[in-house]
């Protein structure tokens, strides 16, 4: 049975109206105020862990660290759990990993917890339909992370998720120090209907798009990005490609780099007192024309509009730059075949040759909610919660990427290095409780020094000026029910753009189309949001 | 003899097609041959094929220098793939006995003049063709059967499939009165008559049939999906869904112990799993072959 993303969203709305059939209480989704209601958010106490390598230049920053700490300290004592079973309903988006029976790894991290863990884990591409029948099922667990997609967010989690203002707003949140560790831009996105309502799944700018390149193959071909500019990265590109070799510039479109060269919004962004949208901007339309030209010249994969395989190509060497996050740098290395594989982040430089507007992720993966229980249990479930996010360097975060000493890795120096069976039941270090909560993402790539370096002059330089989504955190009733939609509509639009199958100007109509059937709404309330919140 | 007689006849319609037809009809043919082979071929390189090759080739080979089997050992050295292959088995397997045993026993009675609720009963399989419950409302019915995390949960809700029943139920139609009256008149009960006369007779359609409820639980991943968290009870597709379709890495331990550094190219795995996948439909799809015209013109000659 295939599933549309119509049909998706159908099932996520009949899983709200069946999830919040008889809860009379919940918000009006027409309440703008009442939704975007704002709450004292949790204290930020930054966890004094180990030192990073190099010292951080923004607050944006994340720690940046050439290798594992050689002693982790233990931070915590006993265990969080009372033994009772803590059922959970989470995503992966690496191979599932063996079930607690067979998964030595399991079985230690539900001792150290105190607490048998039950996770319902799902493939990251699969989770919003069974997030959407598990609702409907009422089947979600003490611990789930929450689908952002899903249709009346703030309702859904006034009926089913446990409000835990009085557990962590203001100072009440130090009880919780490593939940306390994660930055008040991350906790904007939990607040919904005037309560805290999840815990932040945090990456902080980690998760941000940037154009990365293969330096070791622009070396061997003696290519010079130099000052990156529009002109000299269409240059580059040219030079480097060579379709008889099976070889492209780009693995996709550079949106991210061109974006920032031309200094688009990111999303929504307050001008003259009024919320605009990218999208309606001639920037936005000279951005379309340019990776269209870059499709038309042939720099691109042939498959890059269309397919998403830009990691293998990278990799390969197929494609010399592709666009993904900073996070990924460490998944590359760990792919790469040959030893000189390198990367470099250069940074976008916009027309007067200043650096560009780099448009930075949004502050959380996702977040994760806990199931209206006892304040007992609630606690307990805050302190499970707050053992997933102990930070990098210490010996709870060793063991929860990296499993047990011998048979789930090794050390090289003080690195850890995940053994075949540390790839399989930890899965590769991301063992699916990090979305469940997680500590603040480092800047850290085992065994490459060199590429933390590139990623710390790329962040110091590109920080003074990167922005990040302006209206991260506000609710808009219309963006939760059309949202998706729409975007699928003008993304579809912009990949016919960019292949040559639709013309240029046929953007215009499409945004005044764009605006007419939702985005307009969508403004009003998030105009409304931000005057609630005191950002306008 | 033969050639003077040709030199005086004219041309007819027992001359066929003319040349520049045939050749034109052939050129289309291999060309729509081609599309469907050069893709399986790509399929089935790849997953034989070196890394090197793999990379030189973008991630797709079409001929391989050499044979390397490296993916399919990886594979059947016991891990995820192979125990999802044996779900995958248990339930084509069991689902296609239980929906054909279903299925028959349905379409026999409604194709039987006078059977106790014939004509709602009918209508209701008809309903069932027109309109889908959706997921929500599935979900919750599998839920409250206590199905969640059964391997039943991915046979019972789609074991009888209505447009299935009216083609067995047009077959039997076709069965002439007389013969199952004779055996009546012999003593055979309706159970005996259905087992010992009418399914005898309707092996076309039974070997159709079962394939394309064979073919549908094999190729389904979604509702696992939805109903069994324990991941040991995943069939093929879906493990097969999570590597392709989510492009994700297999660990070692996926494929039952190789060293990491030793693992075949990451392509050539995803396509041996494709090519596992198909094999045993492949396999059995020649075994039904000459039932199936038969069988497919069943449901479109009579209504």
């Amino acid at each position: 049975m295939m599933i549309s993303r119509r049909s998706l969203l159908g099932g996520s709305l009949a899983a709200a109206a069946v999830g919040l059939t008889g809860c009379s209480t919940v918000t009006r989704s027409t309440d703008i105020a009442a939704l975007n209601k704002p709450v004292a958010l949790p204290t930020y106490k930054r966890f004094n862990g180990p030192k990073p390598d190099l010292p951080r230049s923004h607050p944006l920053m994340p720690d940046c660290f050439y290798r594992f700490p050689e002693h982790p300290t233990k931070v915590t004592s006993g265990v969080p759990g009372n033994g009772q079973t803590v059922t959970g309903t989470t995503l992966t988006s690496n191979p599932i990993p063996p079930t607690a029976d067979r998964n030595p790894y399991w079985q230690e991290l539900n001792r150290r917890l105190g607490a048998p863990l039950e996770l319902n884990i799902t493939a990251a591409t699969d989770y919003p339909n069974k997030f959407a029948t598990s609702v409907a099922g009422d089947t979600l667990g003490d611990l789930f992370n929450v689908d952002s997609g899903f249709a009346y967010l703030p309702q859904f989690l006034e009926a089913r998720a446990q409000d835990l203002t009085e557990y962590l707003s203001g100072d009440a949140i130090l009880e919780y120090p490593f939940l306390a560790n994660a930055p008040q831009a991350s906790w904007r996105g939990c607040v919904f209907s005037g309560g805290i309502r999840a815990v932040p799944i945090q990456r902080g700018i980690m998760s941000s798009n940037t154009l990365l390149v293969r330096q070791d193959l622009m070396d061997k071909f003696g290519v010079e990005l130099g000052s990156l500019t529009v002109d000299s990265l269409q240059q580059a590109a040219k030079a480097v490609t060579d379709e008889k070799k099976n070889r492209w510039a780009f693995a996709v479109p550079p949106t991210a780099a061109v974006s920032a060269m031309l200094r688009l919004p990111n999303g929504w962004e307050v001008r003259d007192g009024k919320l605009v949208q990218s999208r309606e901007l001639p920037e936005h339309k000279e951005m379309l024309a340019i990776t269209r030209q870059m499709v038309k010249d042939g720099v691109i994969h042939p498959d890059g509009v269309a397919k998403n395989n830009q990691k293998v190509w990278f990799t390969q060497g197929s494609a010399v730059m592709t666009q993904d996050t900073y996070s990924s740098i460490q998944s590359f290395y760990r792919r790469a075949t040959n030893e000189d594989f390198s990367i470099s982040i250069p940074v976008p430089l916009a027309a007067d040759g200043k650096v560009g507007r780099v448009l930075l992720g949004a502050p959380n993966n996702s977040i994760a909610a806990i199931r209206p229980s006892s304040p007992e249990r609630t606690k307990t479930l805050l302190g499970i919660l707050n053992w997933f996010a102990a930070p990098f360097g210490t010996e709870e975060y060793l063991f929860r990427k990296f499993g047990l000493p011998g048979r789930h890795y090794t050390l090289d120096g003080t690195d850890p290095v995940l053994t075949k069976d540390g790839g399989s039941e930890v899965c590769l270090g991301e063992f699916p409780i990090q979305y469940l909560a997680d500590g603040p993402y480092p800047a850290y790539f085992p065994g490459h020094p060199e590429a933390v370096d590139t990623a710390y002059d790329h962040f110091k330089a590109i920080l003074t000026t990167a922005i990040t989504p302006p209206t991260y955190g506000l609710y808009s009733p219309t963006q939760s029910t059309k949202g998706k939609i729409l975007d699928t509509r003008m993304d579809s639009l912009t990949k016919d753009i960019q292949l040559g199958r639709a013309d240029l100007d046929s953007w215009d109509d499409a945004v005044a189309d764009y605006r007419k059937s939702g985005a307009d709404a969508i403004r009003d309330e998030l105009e409304q949001a931000l005057a609630i919140k005191g950002d306008k | 003899m033969s050639t003077q007689t040709n030199v005086y006849r004219q041309k007819g319609i027992d001359d066929g097609p003319a040349m520049s037809s045939r050749v034109l009809k052939t050129v289309v043919l291999v060309v729509c041959c081609a599309v469907v082979v050069i893709p399986f071929l790509g399929v089935i390189s790849t997953s034989i094929a070196s890394q090197e090759h793999v990379t030189n080739s973008g991630g797709f080979v079409l001929w391989p220098d050499a044979l390397n089997l490296d993916a399919y050992k990886s594979i059947f050295n016991g891990g995820v793939v192979q125990r999802a292959l044996l779900v995958s088995i248990v339930i084509a397997a069991g689902g296609t006995l239980i929906s054909l045993a279903g299925s028959t026993m349905l379409a026999y009675s409604l194709s039987r003049p006078g059977s106790f609720g014939q004509r709602p009963i009918l209508m209701i399989v008809l309903f069932s063709i027109l309109f889908s419950p959706g997921l929500i409302p599935n979900y919750l019915v599998v839920k409250q059967f206590g199905l969640l995390d059964s391997l039943f949960a991915l046979i019972l809700p789609t074991a009888i499939s209505g447009f299935n029943v009216i083609v067995l139920r047009s077959f039997f139609m076709g069965i002439p009165e007389s013969v199952l009256d004779s055996a009546r008149i012999d003593g055979a009960g309706d159970f005996r008559i259905f087992w010992s006369i009418v399914l005898p007779l309707s092996r076309a359609v039974l070997a159709v049939v079962g394939l394309f409820y064979a073919v549908g639980y094999w190729n389904a991943f979604f509702n696992a999906m939805l109903y069994i968290s324990d991941t040991a009870k995943w069939p093929l597709q879906l493990v097969l869904r999570t590597y392709v379709i989510n492009n994700t890495e297999l660990s070692s331990g996926d494929l039952g112990g190789a060293a990491a550094d030793q693992l075949p190219p990451q392509e050539s795995i995803q396509m041996a799993i494709l090519v596992i996948s198909l094999v045993p439909i492949l396999i059995v799809y020649p075994f039904l072959q000459r039932h199936f015209a038969k069988g497919m013109l069943t449901g479109a000659v009579k209504g």
